[in-house]
């Protein structure tokens, strides 16, 4: 099934991969200590999730639905959403905490722990999202040989 | 087939832009108030239909005459001020030979990098900021050059190598006038200022600077070799043969907030072990001045003692002139000392001993942690402190100078073991007190020469109040003769010993009672200068008075009371009237003639007199549990001049954690809350229409006041009492809105002058203003005021810094520093005044009141025991409350009782208070009842605004709420509601929501009373030139606004767009395959 993928199916599923890695980064961010704990961290894990879940539609269903299908569009789309309001819900509560660190705060080796999970999480979720921008312009389907 | 890519990746792109925007959008919205201070614009203004700004307005001389703002006037009157700070705040310590002031023309060499690059302010804490005037200016130029003098300072960035450390402007976009000034007329060495220059970026910037600079772990003072020097100026040995008249050497220091000196905390290979001696480098600039200029001047630009011993004792350095951060343009005043126009009269913040690691204090300061750390559970907060790190200040009631001169009270009588080498640094056969110090507290020169006598007898004066308490004062008048050559003023200082008993309560052998200063005398001239002291200040706190509960006690026997030039010379006159002499072991003979002795009898005023407080509140012990011996008893020996050989404190590390009480305070159980309490006396929502607009004036015990709070809901005053600032929730019920209401600084406002929300004062100063950026952050570090002595011009600083409220609309400023200097070490000694409680409140309370006058509520920081920056948010300072008492809350007590301006009708005092993040033995202060109430509210009768330190003890709600604290620091937030995850992890386990208090009565009663407090400080502040019925807020299409609003309209139209014509096409398409 694999080898029926187009380009595009591929840096599709690369966007997977960032936005696990985007998960990570949240996660750890989280759990550094209560004092970073994101009051909604369930949902934003779930949305990360159904964001992933989305982009594995994107790939696939291209090989049933045919090029550029509806499916596949609105699961990139979606996903994009998805993905940036996860980055929006783990930045957002931080940013006071990252400026703290940057002046009053910079000996807070907890909190440059958040830090480096944010920029991980970000990375992750940007990435997944670029790669889905690509590959929205891209054929979603190999034409046939 | 027409192509449906192109429309698929615009509609993703644009969805991708939409949300990205509308991120950005949310997070600036959230951090508006931040935004505004750091870019100058106004997002927001608070509109009131017909306010009339009649209750504060500030001075005429910096209004034009409609009323109108002068912003020219008020730099004017800024730079003024800032100069006569840094003129009277400095302190002359050596000048050999007259050799200053130096003769008008002098061609000088500035030498060393803060020469050219001097430390004005904080890297944090009280930063300076914008145009500054630096040394070569002041000493050479008649003109501000503002537009290239910006101050600047580092920060870290994120950048493609990882973290690193960037220099940039305090002001960006800096829009002012340039400013003509009678600068010292000298001519500067043109190639070392160049050189200096160079050197800030040569080789990789590894000599980069900045004016507002900080206290480093690991010190490195960045001074240049004289090989570098010579690599950037070949020429520069040459250059001394025109300008050699004097040398003038800066030596740095930098204080700020976060970091602390450590003991042994040095770069390796600078040839210093400590870091607040001289390195190789600045060693080797002194002896090229002594080799090259006929003097030599050393300036220490410093907010803390440095070990210069051996420039006191070099014959090569002419003169020594402490300096402080003398702020934005403080270096006019140093220019006006260095050039004669000013005769110095400053007395040093604190002692200087030879090596500060001789303080006792200095055995246990750093980080420590208990053996046993997995007992302690509790979790760091957001500033992610160790909480199981302390502080073991076994000193007790000796430090600063109350340690070196008792204990050399205690050799010259042969007492006490005071000889013996344990403590000594500088000889290792006895301890000497000649040797351990090199300057005095309170010690300074000057051009000229003063006769102080006393005049006739000192009058005591004894009145009691209807409450029990015991006004008790002495007043001596000093008549101070100008005998020099020049015009001059100098500080009269107050010191008193009280009778010590060996082996009974400990006491000092002298302290500072209180002070004034003489006013500028001529040559000849005289003037009778009074000192009134409160003896209560006299009073030794024992813990074991009044049957075991503790009080103030005030012996029967001989008090000694002297004036001099410093601590150690009022000590010295002590012994003279106690018969010493040099053969006796003084240093110097002492004057009998300056102190007075008074016999006190029991029926004086009664030995415990002072343990009813001017409230009326009996004086007992509120703090048992700040003593780690409460708990295990025997563990800590505290320094007692019984025996300064076996009770000099030992470093205090890793101790073991046995007590279950101990456990538990550290682990924060101190309250629980209850839910099932009779709360129907409490009134919430009477909706008797009460508003807040219409208690301006009202006194605190008004019974306006509870009509008020009925009205409020019980949610509303939650919320009020839960979000401390900058903004401060508004409450529907008594007509308040949200409002950015505090800033931080003790030096001055933190935001730019045309950045108030108060957009309708008539002296608001818009963006158009010529002079639109220039921040009010300017004036120098608390020890320089501090140490001008001089409580007028205290009061002045702060009435100035009240105006500056006035137009940036900010009525509540975190400010001033008020915690005593413990050691030299603390980083953040800059923004603390002084050593001395006295000194400290007294500065303090000046401001505060000053400040006032235009509405301004001055809270000080950090109530209490903040003693070091070193993990401050999890440490717990162990000490005596007779400690806790007589240095560190003695400050504060002074302050917030300002007994000197009550009046038989009106109860003065300040109006706020920042908490610190430390503890009270294992116990937040923010949750200490005994802090919090029965010492702050019930003894010094406190009515304010008492707010935690930044996201301090948010797992703490219930037992910060009911302990006194008024609110929490929630600075920067953007979730005003009670479901904000920040408050959402008690350690109690408890849910923070409206509900949570609704069963316990004491909750409920304390944050009503929070809330009075709050809403007291309000109505006394200018805030109330903007209250009535109309108040609102209203959102300004500001340009960051506008630009992620027309991001967003942009994004969405084009997702739209895009979305359209993919659907399109695409049903196209597929009509085309049918």
């Amino acid at each position: 099934m694999f080898k029926k993928l187009a380009v595009s199916s591929y840096i599709i599923l690369f966007a997977v991969v960032a936005s696990i890695v985007g998960i990570v980064g949240l996660l750890v961010s989280h759990g550094v200590a209560n004092a970073y704990a994101l009051k909604n961290i369930g949902l934003v894990v779930t949305l990360s999730i159904i964001g992933t879940l989305l982009c594995l539609v994107a790939s696939f269903v291209p090989l049933k639905f045919g090029n550029h299908d509806f499916v596949s569009t609105i699961s990139i789309v979606g996903a994009v959403a998805l993905f940036m309001v996860c980055f929006g819900m783990m930045v957002e509560p931080r940013i006071l905490d990252i400026g703290g660190l940057f002046s009053y705060n910079s000996q807070n080796a907890l909190g440059w722990s958040m830090f480096t999970g944010i920029i991980v999480g970000a990375i992750g979720y940007i990435l997944a999202c670029l790669a889905l921008i690509v590959a929205a312009f891209m054929p979603s389907k190999k034409k046939a040989q | 087939m027409k192509k449906t890519g192109i429309w698929r990746g615009l509609a993703a792109t644009s969805c991708f832009l939409l949300t990205l925007s509308v991120i950005v959008g949310h997070i600036l919205e959230a951090n508006s108030s931040s935004i505004d201070k750091s870019m100058g614009t106004l997002s927001q203004v608070t509109k009131t239909d017909g306010v009339t700004h009649d209750k504060f307005k500030p001075s005429a001389d910096v209004l034009n005459t409609d009323g109108t703002g002068n912003s020219t006037a008020l730099i004017k009157k800024a730079m003024d001020l800032n100069r006569r700070q840094a003129a009277e705040g400095s302190v002359l310590l050596k000048n050999s030979n007259n050799a200053l002031p130096l003769a008008s023309g002098s061609k000088v060499s500035l030498l060393g990098i803060h020469s050219h690059k001097p430390v004005l302010g904080s890297a944090f804490g009280v930063k300076v900021k914008g145009g500054v005037i630096n040394l070569e200016q002041a000493l050479s130029k008649n003109k501000t050059d503002f537009a290239n003098t910006i101050a600047d300072s580092a920060s870290q960035s994120w950048g493609a190598g990882g973290m690193t450390t960037t220099i940039g402007p305090t002001v960006s976009n800096w829009k002012s006038e340039e400013f003509d000034f009678d600068g010292a007329g000298f001519e500067v060495n043109p190639t070392l200022t160049q050189a200096y220059e160079d050197l800030l970026t040569f080789d990789g910037g590894k000599y980069h600077h900045e004016y507002n600079e900080g206290a480093e772990e690991r010190f490195d003072p960045r001074e240049p070799s004289l090989a570098d020097l010579a690599a950037v100026a070949p020429s520069y040995g040459a250059s001394f043969s025109q300008y050699g008249d004097a040398g003038i050497v800066v030596i740095s220091r930098a204080s700020g907030e976060s970091h602390d000196y450590l003991p042994g905390g040095v770069v390796t290979g600078l040839g210093m072990s400590e870091p607040l001696a001289l390195s190789d480098n600045e060693k080797a600039l002194i002896q090229t001045a002594k080799d090259n200029c006929s003097k030599v001047i050393v300036l220490l630009n410093t907010s803390t003692a440095v070990e210069i011993s051996e420039l006191k004792n070099d014959d090569g350095v002419d003169a020594i002139m402490w300096i402080g951060a003398p702020g934005a343009y403080g270096m006019l005043g140093v220019a006006d000392i260095l050039s004669g126009k000013v005769s110095p009269s400053g007395g040093l913040f604190d002692i200087f001993p030879a090596k500060n690691m001789s303080a006792p204090a200095m055995q246990n300061m750093g980080k420590f942690a208990y053996a046993n750390r997995d007992v302690v559970t509790r979790a760091p907060g957001k500033m992610g402190g160790d909480m199981a790190s302390y502080v073991m200040e076994a000193e007790g009631i000796y430090t600063g100078y109350r340690y070196y001169e008792t204990r050399y009270y205690d050799a010259v009588y042969g007492k006490g073991n005071a000889k013996d080498p344990k403590g000594a640094y500088m000889d290792n056969t006895e301890w000497n007190y000649s040797k351990e110090v090199v300057y005095g507290f309170g010690y300074g020169q000057s051009y000229t020469s003063f006769d102080m006598s006393i005049e006739g007898e000192p009058v005591f004066k004894n009145t009691k109040r209807a409450n029990g308490a015991v006004d008790s004062t002495v007043t001596f008048n000093v008549t101070v003769k100008n005998t020099g050559t020049v015009k001059g003023k100098t500080p009269v200082q107050l010191y008193a010993q009280a009778p010590y008993t060996d082996g009974g309560v400990e006491k000092v052998a002298v302290q500072l009672l209180n002070y004034s200063k003489s006013s500028e005398l001529a040559p000849g001239a005289s003037e009778t200068v009074k000192v009134e002291a409160d003896l209560q200040y006299l009073a030794s706190y024992d813990m074991k008075a009044n049957g075991g509960k503790g009080g103030y006690i005030f012996d029967t026997g001989k008090y000694y009371f002297s004036v001099g030039n410093g601590a150690h010379d009022a000590l010295n006159n002590i012994l003279a009237k106690q018969g010493k002499t040099t053969a006796d072991g003084l240093d110097y003979e002492g004057n009998a003639a300056l102190a007075f002795e008074k016999n006190v009898d029991s029926a004086f005023v009664g030995q415990t007199a002072f343990s009813v407080s001017k409230t009326g509140a009996e004086i007992i012990n509120q703090l048992p549990y700040s003593d780690w011996n409460y708990f295990q008893e025997g563990d800590v020996t505290y320094l007692s001049r019984h025996d300064w050989k076996t009770t000099f404190p030992k470093t205090y590390d890793k101790l073991t954690v046995n007590s279950e009480a101990l456990r538990n305070f550290l682990n924060g159980k101190y309250y629980e809350i209850q839910t099932n309490d009779n709360v129907s006396d409490i009134v919430w929502n009477a909706q008797n229409g009460s508003k807040f607009y219409q208690m301006w004036g009202k006194d605190y015990n008004d019974p306006a006041w509870q009509k008020l709070l009925d009205n409020m809901t019980l949610e509303e005053a939650q919320l009020l009492a839960t979000f401390g600032g900058p903004d401060i929730p508004g409450a529907a019920t008594i007509g308040t809105v949200h409002t950015y209401m505090t800033e931080n600084a003790g030096n001055g406002i933190d935001v730019s002058i045309s950045a108030s929300q108060d957009v309708d004062a008539p002296w608001n100063i818009g963006a158009q203003d010529k002079n639109a950026t220039w921040h009010p952050e300017v004036f120098g570090c608390a020890p320089l005021i501090a140490s001008t002595f001089n409580p007028e011009l205290s009061k002045e600083l702060g009435q100035f810094v009240g105006i500056e409220s006035l137009f940036c609309g900010i009525p509540i400023l975190w400010g001033p520093g008020l915690n005593t200097h413990r050691h030299a070490y603390n980083g953040r000694n800059g923004e603390y005044y002084s050593e001395d409680p006295i000194l400290s409140g007294v500065t303090a309370m000046e401001f505060a009141i000053g400040a006032l006058d235009y509405g301004l509520i001055a809270a000080p920081k950090h109530y209490a025991f903040n003693d070091q920056e070193t993990n401050r948010s999890g440490i717990a300072p162990y000490m005596t409350e007779q400690r806790a008492r007589e240095v560190e809350l003695r400050a504060y007590q002074y302050a917030f009782e300002a007994t000197k301006y009550d009046t038989a009708d009106f109860d003065q005092g300040m109006r706020g208070l920042m908490i610190s993040f430390s503890k009270i033995g294992p116990v937040e202060c923010t949750s200490s009842k005994g802090l919090m109430t029965e010492i702050l509210a019930k003894e010094w009768g406190f009515r304010g605004y008492a707010v935690t330190d930044i996201y301090d003890d948010f797992d703490l709600y219930g037992s910060v709420l009911t302990s006194g604290a008024t609110c929490f620091d929630t600075r920067g937030m953007n979730d005003f509601t009670l479901s904000n995850k920040v408050i959402a992890d008690q350690v109690d386990g408890s849910e923070i929501s409206p509900a949570l208090f609704r069963g316990d009565a004491t909750a409920q009663k304390a944050i009503k009373e929070s809330c009075h407090k709050i809403l007291f400080a309000m109505s006394q502040s200018h805030l109330m030139n903007r209250y009535n019925e109309t108040t609102r807020n209203e959102k300004i299409m500001v340009p960051w606004r506008l630009a992620y609003t027309v991001a967003e309209w942009v994004s969405a139209g084009l997702l739209v767009v895009s979305a359209a014509l993919y659907i399109g096409v695409r049903l196209l398409n597929r009509k085309e395959e049918n």
